[in-house]
């Protein structure tokens, strides 16, 4: 059944947009009731297939904890005082980004109708995300605003200007790399960089080419990695060698997942001469690292 | 964790059979006091070619899943303390030895034997099989749909001194579910779903439409038979030449087990039927 669905014939599918396919084709009309109102509610987008599909492929090499982006993000917005309603991914579907993007409008037609139903019937009135893609998807693609009456926030948007306090246990230089999505799509380029500042001990550096002439991670929507791509990554990360930083974090799981599997990669074949001796991280990992103990 | 033991066949003895749909079933304790029969909690290891230790067995159903021509079903073992159901291989004559089922164990309860070794004495195809199946262990245990190990960091050092305190944080406390069961259950059901819809087995073989590969190596990854290579193809576009690599199904070596079509991302594989 799975291998005669009309997939496009020159973009590869890893599983898990297969596995999102799958999931797009099942029809869930039943109608859904949260326990109780919420305010917010916090959609942690396809993570959880992510991980599936790196444990999976021999081709990608990221590091299967993007789970932990999720779980970091909902404890942030505890920490700020806000108790979101989660979207589980039981009750809705992947945003359809990559979907839009490849050009399988039927498949995204799909899910936007599927999220948009539960959307309505979860009675929230702002969905923030912790994925710049699903961020757009949700705010030009689905147009919330003004279908729902649902505001978008990208979390570090929600996280913006709540007073919060972190502290890196150890001084530590950051850069942050803005995700296309976010950035030149969305133009927010301050939100994550108030978060960063807001952590003591933490200095941010910005990469030669940042803000609206950041470099992409190379691998937009899924649609291919080649040599060109690999390319684009790898001079991102000598930017970052360059600046001297000992973490980058990004805006986007996907940026994470690719940088992480360029990382790991030069890593694996040392002989090559690559080489970048720091992490990738997701702001909201990071910032989870830099939570204090409360006492 | 306990795993089967890898040389059981020189340090087990057999104890009893069991029967299976064409063929009794060999069952193998440490002695015969090890063995109690169904509906004790001594139950050793079970099978010869497929032989699974259903002491460790947790009755998980991954092997039942992963199997491509049908080698188990489920027997009731009324009583025994890892599960009261076991994977039992009633149809063990059909193993096409692709050990799909052995790789997605989350116990590692099973081996697989190739049947040309058994009779010529076990001992150095049990050695060589410990050698294989000893490095993706303990990851399996933690991701059970897992195929390969996440682990990376057992290959090379790498600085993961934040992500790990990130880590630690989280672990600390329990943060509401995301649904990340439904994305593991649905990898399982798809590669059911597809190993059911290909025709498969001994009398099939893989077949490459080079049309559609992109050279991208998965199926060289998940082949357990070395059974596909890459080969180099002088290639024309509209305005310039270029080499570029395709794989190849190696004929005499592949057992028509479809792991090779579920990989590919551009169903590029299909299953022929031999001539």
């Amino acid at each position: 059944m799975s291998r005669t669905k009309p997939y496009s014939r020159t973009i590869p599918h890893p599983l898990f947009e297969r596995l999102i396919v799958e999931d797009a084709m099942k029809e869930e009309k039943e109608p859904w009731k949260p326990e109780r109102p919420h305010e917010y509610g916090y959609f942690p987008g396809c993570v959880d297939f992510m991980d599936v599909e790196v444990k999976f492929t021999h081709l990608n090499k990221g590091d299967a904890d993007h789970a932990s982006i999720a779980a970091a993000s909902i404890k942030l917005l505890n920490y700020a005082g806000i108790d979101p309603l989660i979207l589980d991914m039981n009750v809705f579907k992947c945003s359809g980004h990559d979907q839009l993007w490849q050009g399988q409008l039927e498949v995204f037609d799909t899910l936007k109708e599927h999220n948009m139903r539960r959307l309505k019937e979860s009675g929230i009135k702002i969905v923030t995300c912790s994925c710049a893609e699903c961020y757009r998807t949700f705010a030009v693609d689905y147009d919330l605003p003004n279908t729902l009456g649902i505001k978008v926030e990208h979390i570090t948007q929600t996280l913006q200007g709540r007073g919060l306090k972190f502290k890196a246990p150890e001084d530590v230089t950051v850069a942050y790399h803005d995700p296309c999505r976010l950035g030149r799509m969305m133009g927010e380029y301050e939100a994550p960089r108030d978060l960063i500042q807001l952590v003591d001990g933490a200095e941010m550096v910005e990469l030669e080419n940042n803000k609206e002439r950041a470099l992409c991670c190379g691998v937009s929507s899924m649609m291919y990695c080649n040599d060109a791509t690999k390319a684009v990554r790898r001079k991102r990360l000598d930017q970052g060698t360059d600046a001297g930083i000992d973490i980058m974090l990004g805006g986007c799981p996907k940026c994470y997942m690719h940088m992480q599997c360029m990382l790991n990669e030069e890593r694996m074949n040392p002989e090559e001469g690559h080489h970048h001796d720091y992490e990738m991280m997701d702001l909201m990992q990071f910032l989870v690292a830099c939570l204090e103990e409360k006492s | 964790m306990a795993e089967i033991d890898k040389n059981f066949m020189s340090t087990y003895q057999k104890v009893a059979t069991h029967d299976g749909e064409s063929e009794p079933i060999q069952i193998w304790a440490k002695d015969s006091s090890s063995y109690g029969g169904v509906g004790t909690d001594k139950l050793g290891i079970w099978g010869s070619v497929v032989a699974v230790d259903f002491d460790i067995c947790v009755a998980d159903g991954a092997c039942i899943d992963a199997c491509p021509v049908d080698v188990f079903e489920w027997i009731d073992t009324p009583k025994h303390p890892a599960s009261d159901t076991k994977a039992i291989m009633s149809r063990e004559p059909d193993c096409i030895v692709c050990r799909a089922c052995e790789e997605v164990c989350p116990v590692d309860a099973i081996l697989i034997t190739d049947p040309g070794d058994i009779g010529s004495g076990a001992e150095p195809a049990s050695s060589e099989q410990a050698e294989e199946t000893e490095v993706p262990t303990e990851a399996l245990m933690e991701a059970p749909v897992a195929i390969v190990s996440d682990d990376t960091s057992l290959f090379f050092h790498k600085p993961n001194k934040w992500l790990t305190r990130t880590k630690d944080v989280l672990n600390k406390e329990e943060l509401p579910s995301t649904g990340i069961e439904k994305a593991k259950d649905m990898f399982k059901e798809l590669r059911k779903q597809t190993l059911d819809s290909l025709p498969r087995g001994k009398d099939y073989l893989a077949l490459v439409d080079n049309e559609k590969c992109i050279g991208c190596t998965q199926c060289v990854y998940f082949c357990n038979f070395a059974s596909i290579d890459m080969i180099s193809w002088d290639l024309m576009a509209r305005t310039s030449q270029f080499e570029s690599k395709k794989a190849l199904i190696l004929e005499d070596t592949c057992t028509g087990c479809t792991l090779c079509a579920f990989a590919c991302p551009v169903e590029a594989i299909t299953m022929e039927a031999k001539i």
